[in-house]
């Protein structure tokens, strides 16, 4: 009887996970932009787990351990790159540097954030994604940008 | 007209026809080219038999043709016509002098379009409108409306956006579904506007916008 529960246990996380890839990735210090001139870093000095998990129609990310996963509707996916929705906000999710981006609405304005293992790139595309807004550009011309900065585009 | 009434309109058709064709004088008509008097085409002549005299002197197919007549009106000129309807809770207007304005309610989006004309209805107690179509591509659909404005419909956000011109000021409104996109659009609209760029220019950033696959 224990042997056949553990067999069905086995067949339902085979089921859950059939289909679906995991990427684990780090980060030391994330990006946030509230203003072009407004970014900040944060989580400096220790290396916190960026998990990532996808198939062809959901994207869960998480940034924390202790905190659950966000889990979006991926509107785009590509070898290199995945572009999901999340109550009409997008998450860009850069395969090749295992880097996630989003972008929020608080108070009529927008803010970006970026979590991923190269802190440069990542201070440099949340910022410039920042900017783009800031000059009146849509989160679908963002989330372009971020594509031609991942397929080399730009 | 609504599908009741064009329904309605189709389904008396056949009876008015029959009660016209109930005289005596289509009777003999009948008849006589059943005994095949002048009847050299026959074959043409039995198919309009069929059609029009046969459901006449026979009441009881009138139902037959009635339906007939109703499958036909109503799949013809359905064929090639997309209708869309779309549920959203608000929608956006922005003005150039008193700025944006955002509607929150349950409306219903009414589009339809074929080849040649979009018609479209904001909600139930707004006015429909029918329109021209300039452009039509899988994403989108621009089109000219009668009072020489443009229209355009963003098939794969389920999203319609116009100006109109109110005295001085230009305003655009936004339907459809989500909010954050569509206020996004309104108010680029408006900045476009408001920096000299043309109605064409317009276009081109909402046609742009509708063109990611994402």
């Amino acid at each position: 009887m224990k042997l056949f529960t553990h067999f069905i246990l086995f067949l339902i996380a085979l089921h859950a996970s059939y289909g679906q890839e995991t990427i684990k990735s780090y980060y030391t210090k994330a990006f946030h932009c509230k203003k072009e001139n407004e970014c900040s870093a944060f989580g400096q000095g220790y290396r916190q787990d960026l998990l990532i998990q996808f198939n062809e129609n959901e994207l869960k990310w998480s940034k924390n351990i202790f905190e659950g996963f966000t889990v979006c509707e991926v509107r785009k996916k590509a070898d290199h790159y995945i572009v999901a929705l999340l109550d009409e906000l997008y998450v860009y999710t850069d395969l090749t540097n295992t880097s996630v981006y989003y972008i929020d609405f608080v108070n009529d304005n927008y803010q970006t954030w970026g979590y991923g293992p190269d802190s440069a790139v990542v201070k440099s595309r949340v910022s410039a994604m920042m900017k783009m807004l800031e000059n009146h550009a849509t989160q679908k011309d963002v989330m372009q940008f971020l594509i031609d900065q991942t397929t080399g585009k730009n | 007209m609504s599908s009741f009434k064009k329904t309605t309109a189709v389904g008396v058709f056949p009876v008015c026809l029959w009660v016209k064709f109930r005289q005596k004088e289509a009777y003999l008509r009948w008849r006589s080219l059943k005994q095949g008097n002048g009847c050299s085409a026959m074959s043409s002549v039995t198919a309009i038999y069929w059609v029009f005299f046969e459901p006449c002197v026979h009441p009881t197919r009138l139902v037959f043709f009635q339906i007939l007549c109703i499958t036909i009106f109503t799949v013809t000129p359905s064929l090639g016509q997309h209708n869309e309807t779309i549920n959203y809770k608000n929608y956006y207007e922005y003005d150039q002098v008193y700025g944006l304005h955002k509607e929150k309610g349950n409306y219903t989006l009414v589009v339809a379009y074929g080849d040649d004309t979009l018609k479209w209805q904001a909600d139930k107690k707004f006015p429909a409108n029918t329109c021209t179509i300039q452009k039509i591509t899988d994403k989108y659909i621009v089109a000219l409306s009668e009072d020489g404005t443009k229209v355009f419909y963003s098939r794969s956000d389920k999203r319609l956006f116009y100006m109109t011109r109110w005295e001085t000021s230009l305003t655009a409104y936004g339907f459809g579904l989500g909010s954050l996109g569509i206020r996004e659009s309104v108010s680029q609209m408006i900045r476009l506007i408001n920096q000299d760029k043309s109605e064409e220019e317009v276009i081109a950033f909402l046609s742009r916008q509708a063109e990611y696959d994402f």
